[in-house]
């Protein structure tokens, strides 16, 4: 057995697998083993399982899969868990990263100041539609990492917020 | 008539491919225009030509008059194509053609700057005839209170510049107009640059239904028919169909009618689509006419068997209405999909990025009119339609068969899209029995999750992206790199869902 682990759409899958020609078992975390049936014609892949056949259109560029079933696209990223970072809804810091490609057209706050939650960080705008990052939480503005006018790539880190204690 | 030896296409994405496909087809040599960001795009490379007019924003090159102007003339281009957006409802710009000898495919700056207003517009449809909303023009602040009461509520305020539904607000019983006003000016004034408003009855629930129309200057004019284009999220339409399932042949009939005699009131020449406001009791008011080739014309152009680029073409050769068009009738139904580069599961953030593989649908009946041919990158810069799938069947029901299974077969691999969201919306009981109506897509939103991606992903998807990684390369230029985390929700696009707004319409 193989493990691989997948995040896709936000969520990790740690899969367990066995490859033996056209066909696949695999386990995802404790659920139970299924098996598939793989024919694979240039990337256009016909799945069959116990619950029936699908066709699943596939493409690979380096750790990322990406695929197509059923008119629903999918994306998966293959990570190793030594390096896959953890949640951190009650951080007591927050990066504001910009969550496509586009411009900076506007910096709300300077560096120092002071933000409540849901205030505007920065606006940025990608085709033709501008998008307002909002603070997660009440705020002090540590760093901005971006200025007006800027390419911003996705997952660029735009400004860093350190949590601010409302009865401080 | 003179036949065009070489036309320039102002335009890029896929109506840009779109009307080099007729161009071809006739014979013509194509010229294309390419900013920074399109130098390697599809439309670039399928042309005869291409000028590089300039930088990536396209008030810098696709909305640069005189760097358009200057590339038709460098190339000895005899004709325009300004395609939808961008030049193509710019009376200013229809003059500057007119002025240097070149042919604006498509009405005269006056047809355009008649209808382009809507309060002249307004006038004019009244002037033929043609029913309108009940409400006032050009409302003054101090004459406001007396036409909210003669138009009855509930009203809609709206700017007189404005169009694509922006800066509109509904004012309904209980609610004070004059306070709603101040601030429909305010937007007005800083999205328009006009604060004058019209004030109207609201219809509501509402079809917006549209007729195609077709003249030729010589006093030849056809109406072909209307396309149902309800299905709209904040504004924008998401699908199209011909017929629409809400009219009747008497109906169409009058809609038709009402459509032409604005056309002979306007002396209008080319295709142009007249807009109309369909009303639960088959009453239909005028909203505004497109002077200019619609996004959507592929559903008429499959149910009547014509080419309206080509008949554009003809017409502005300065040749008739052709026999295609005059004697065209109605077959079957077709829907239109529009796909988007944006994420339905993330408030529908744009997706910009690299397509390392597109799957294209192979299927009797269906069409694609796509902005790539192939692997390529969808900018950051331009609109985030990329892409139609058009579908016609004998009905309405087998339309729509057709439309759902040839989603199946698209694939924009390396970006997120709409797909799967439209697949549902063809899927749901409400669109496969016609019930809808302007807000309804909005609403469904709201109250259900029935558009949205099931949390569970299949167990054959997930095995077949196991299987991709462990037997298929790398794909090349790809950086092989340890993941970036995506996951933490409270800087997820989904959590600032809700801010995003339309910059411009199209």
């Amino acid at each position: 057995m193989k493990t691989m682990h997948l995040k896709i759409a936000g969520r990790d899958y740690s899969i367990q697998m066995d490859r033996s020609d056209g066909s696949l078992t695999l386990q995802v975390g404790d659920d139970e083993k299924q098996e598939f049936n793989i024919r694979d014609k240039d990337g256009e892949l016909v799945v069959k399982s116990a619950a029936g056949v699908r066709r699943v259109f596939v493409h690979r560029q380096g750790e990322k899969v990406w695929a197509s079933s059923c008119a629903e696209p999918y994306a998966a990223e293959r990570f190793h868990p030594e390096h896959g970072a953890s949640n951190n809804n009650d951080a007591s810091f927050a990066d504001i990263v910009a969550p496509m490609n586009g411009r900076v057209v506007q910096v709300l706050v300077a560096a120092g100041g002071d933000v409540a939650e849901g205030d505007g960080i920065v606006v940025i705008e990608a085709m033709k539609m501008e998008h307002k990052l909002a603070a997660p939480f009440a705020a002090r503005v540590d760093s901005l990492d971006c200025e007006e006018g800027q390419q911003v790539e996705m997952n660029e880190v735009l400004a860093h917020l350190i949590r601010r204690n409302e009865d401080s | 008539m003179k036949p065009f030896k070489r036309v320039l296409i102002a335009n890029r994405g896929e109506i840009a491919i779109r009307i080099m496909r007729t161009l071809r087809q006739m014979h013509i040599e194509i010229v294309a225009l390419a900013s920074d960001a399109d130098l390697d795009a599809a439309h670039v490379r399928l042309a005869d030509q291409v000028v590089h007019i300039g930088a990536a924003p396209a008030s810098q090159s696709y909305l640069d008059m005189d760097k358009v102007i200057q590339a038709a003339k460098e190339t000895d281009s005899c004709a325009i194509h300004p395609g939808y957006g961008f030049l193509s409802e710019n009376a200013a710009f229809a003059q500057r053609c007119a002025d240097e000898g070149i042919v604006f495919i498509g009405p005269s700056a006056e047809s355009i700057i008649a209808m382009g207003d809507k309060s002249r517009a307004r006038d004019i449809a009244v002037e033929a005839g043609v029913p309108v909303v009940p409400g006032c023009n050009d409302v003054e602040e101090g004459d406001l209170a007396a036409a909210a009461k003669e138009v009855g509520r509930p009203l809609l305020l709206k700017p007189s510049a404005g169009g694509g539904g922006k800066g509109m607000v509904v004012v309904n019983d209980g609610e004070n107009v004059l306070e709603a006003a101040v601030a429909a000016r305010r937007v007005a004034l800083a999205a328009f640059g006009d604060d004058r408003l019209i004030v109207e009855r609201f219809v509501h629930p509402a079809r917006h239904v549209e007729i195609q129309v077709f003249a030729d200057g010589h006093g030849n004019a056809v109406a072909l028919g209307e396309r149902e284009c309800s299905l709209q999220r904040r504004h924008q339409k998401v699908v199209e169909e011909c017929p629409s399932p809400a009219t009747s042949s008497a109906v169409r009939q009058r809609m038709e009618e009402a459509s032409l005699s604005l056309v002979k009131q306007v002396a209008y020449q080319g295709a142009g689509t007249v807009e109309f406001l369909l009303g639960p009791d088959d009453q239909f008011y005028f909203l505004e006419m497109n002077t200019r080739l619609q996004v959507e014309h592929p559903v008429t152009e499959m149910v009547y068997g014509v080419d309206l680029v080509k008949a554009q073409i003809i017409v502005a050769q300065g040749g008739n209405l052709p026999e295609s068009l005059a004697n065209a009738k109605p077959r079957g139904h077709a829907i239109e999909v529009r796909i988007y580069a944006e994420d339905p599961d993330a408030g529908f953030l744009p997706t910009p990025g690299l397509v390392h593989k597109l799957v294209v649908p192979f299927m009797p009946d269906v069409r694609f009119d796509s902005a790539l041919d192939g692997a390529g990158e969808v900018s950051v810069e331009y609109d985030p339609m990329i892409a139609k799938l058009t579908a016609w069947g004998a009905d309405r029901e087998a339309a729509r068969e057709k439309i759902v299974a040839a989603l199946s077969e698209v694939g924009f691999l390396g970006i997120k899209t709409n797909t799967g969201f439209l697949s549902r919306l063809c899927s749901t009981p409400w669109f496969a029995d016609g019930r809808f109506h302007t807000a309804t897509l909005d609403e469904s939103m709201a109250d259900s999750k029935e558009l949205m991606t099931d949390d569970e992903i299949p167990g054959e998807v997930l095995a077949a992206m196991a299987w991709t990684f462990m037997t298929s390369k790398s794909g090349g230029a790809g950086m092989p790199s340890v993941s970036v985390s995506e996951d933490s929700d409270v800087f997820s696009p989904f959590a600032v869902t809700g801010h995003w707004r339309v910059l411009e319409d199209n």
